[in-house]
């Protein structure tokens, strides 16, 4: 979609007419930046779509109304997804996780600048998800972001809660202070090496000989059969317990290469 | 898009600016100024590169309006001064406008530079912008959310100047002659 120099400064105008509500007649250049930014925001919204909602010959105007609406959809899936992860959270203690999550977010929904600065999403989601999404921004990433933990609440909620908590107590000395990394990784990571000793993953416990046998399962293998093995058994996994498809499979590489460092 | 290569853009040509300026003269002609189209455009430029200087955009409507009709029936402005004067004069606002950090708006700020400049500056536009203005700005940071009346009393506390008033000026006249 093109469109001219003129339309978009005939509209950012506009929008900085209602931003200082009309009474100043200029701005700085960081703030008409930032609005800009925004316009282009949700501009760039209307071809996210799968559904062509424009023609070429679509006003700037009307893609850039078209955005806000598709923006402030997005708000309310997330809050909505948000209210559904809250009930029954678990924390598991983990100070990091329940801070970002239950503490956080909330300023999310009550800052987020729908209209003049939807690309800043404010929040600096200090926990991080398996699949972190930082060529996101403003809603778009909180969005991902919400759905990401939803997913990883309910792999961690076919487990004991207090096996999850001896699999972060084994990791991390202090944990419910230090642990900063996600809590789904580790007991993913438990969770397989139970799956290839033979031991009931529930559980998430296995020993230091079952821990060799898990070494030799990778022992001589290279690469691409490594990661090979690692996509079947989380497949497994996901089938077993009615995971979201490909959300863990596509961990496979990197779950391998943590494996091994 | 980087908002640098719109800067050199604006909604408003230049010769509407100064047609705009000009068509001014009919209201401040009555009190004997008036702006060429030499001057007006001068202005214009002066305007565009403050705004540049200040970083700053302005993509419809200009202040220069706004400017001329505050100041023009103030008793320290004369024709021979006129331009200088509107120069110096949008230079202070665009500054002050990013000193107080846009947290005022256009009129207020224009209303409190009319009010100083007459009242207390005399028309001394060092002093308006070396003091008043550095102080409004100072209560307006300090105080913006608050009411017209508390801005005022941060102002006056920033003050440290005797103000000349009529019992001021007995006092020293009567010291000087009796």
């Amino acid at each position: 979609m093109e469109y001219s120099e003129e339309e978009l400064l005939e509209l950012l105008n506009q929008v900085i007419h209602k931003n200082v509500s009309y009474e100043s007649t200029s701005v700085t250049y960081e703030k008409a930046q930032v609005l800009m930014d925004g316009i282009l925001y949700h501009v760039e919204e209307c071809f996210t779509e799968k559904e062509k909602l424009w023609t070429k010959t679509t006003p700037l105007e009307v893609l850039y109304h078209q955005g806000i609406e598709m923006t402030k959809e997005k708000v309310y899936q997330a809050k909505e997804i948000y209210l559904k992860v809250l009930e029954d959270f678990q924390d598991y203690h983990v100070r990091n996780y329940r801070d970002t999550v239950v503490k956080g977010m909330p300023g999310f929904f009550v800052r987020y600048d729908l209209i003049y600065e939807p690309q800043n999403h404010i929040l600096t989601l200090d926990y991080p998800v398996l699949f972190p999404t930082q060529e996101k921004r403003g809603v778009d990433l909180i969005l991902d972001y919400m759905e990401n933990i939803q997913i990883e609440k309910e792999f961690l909620e076919h487990f004991p809660p207090e096996a999850v908590m001896q699999v972060l107590e084994e990791t991390v000395r202090d944990y419910k202070n230090n642990y900063m990394d996600n809590i789904t990784y580790a007991v993913l990571r438990q969770a397989l090496f139970c799956m290839i000793a033979g031991k009931s993953v529930e559980a998430l416990q296995i020993t230091e000989g079952d821990k060799e046998e898990v070494q030799e399962f990778f022992l001589e293998d290279g690469k691409e059969k490594g990661i090979f093995k690692a996509v079947k058994l989380l497949e497994i996994m996901e089938q077993r317990m009615s995971l979201k498809e490909g959300y863990f499979t596509s961990y496979a590489p990197e779950f391998y290469f943590r494996l091994l460092s | 898009m980087e908002i640098k290569d719109l800067t050199g853009l604006s909604l408003v040509t230049k010769k509407k600016e100064v047609h705009d300026l000009m068509e001014r003269n009919a209201d401040t002609g009555r009190f004997q100024l008036v702006l060429s189209e030499k001057e007006a455009l001068q202005l214009v430029e002066s305007k565009n590169q403050t705004l540049r200087m200040y970083k700053r955009i302005e993509l419809g409507e200009s202040i220069l309006g706004s400017l001329v009709e505050a100041f023009c029936d103030s008793q320290y402005i004369n024709q021979s001064s006129y331009l200088e004067t509107l120069t110096e004069l949008q230079e202070l606002f665009y500054l002050y406008k990013n000193e107080c950090m846009d947290q005022i708006s256009d009129e207020e700020l224009l209303c409190f530079m009319r009010e100083q400049y007459d009242e207390i500056c005399c028309g001394d536009l060092d002093y308006l912008g070396g003091t008043c203005l550095a102080r409004f700005a100072e209560a307006v940071k300090a105080g913006w959310k608050e009411s017209d009346e508390t801005r005022r009393e941060k102002y006056e506390k920033l003050s440290t100047e005797k103000r000349w008033d009529k019992d001021v000026y007995l006092s020293v006249v009567k010291e000087l002659f009796w």
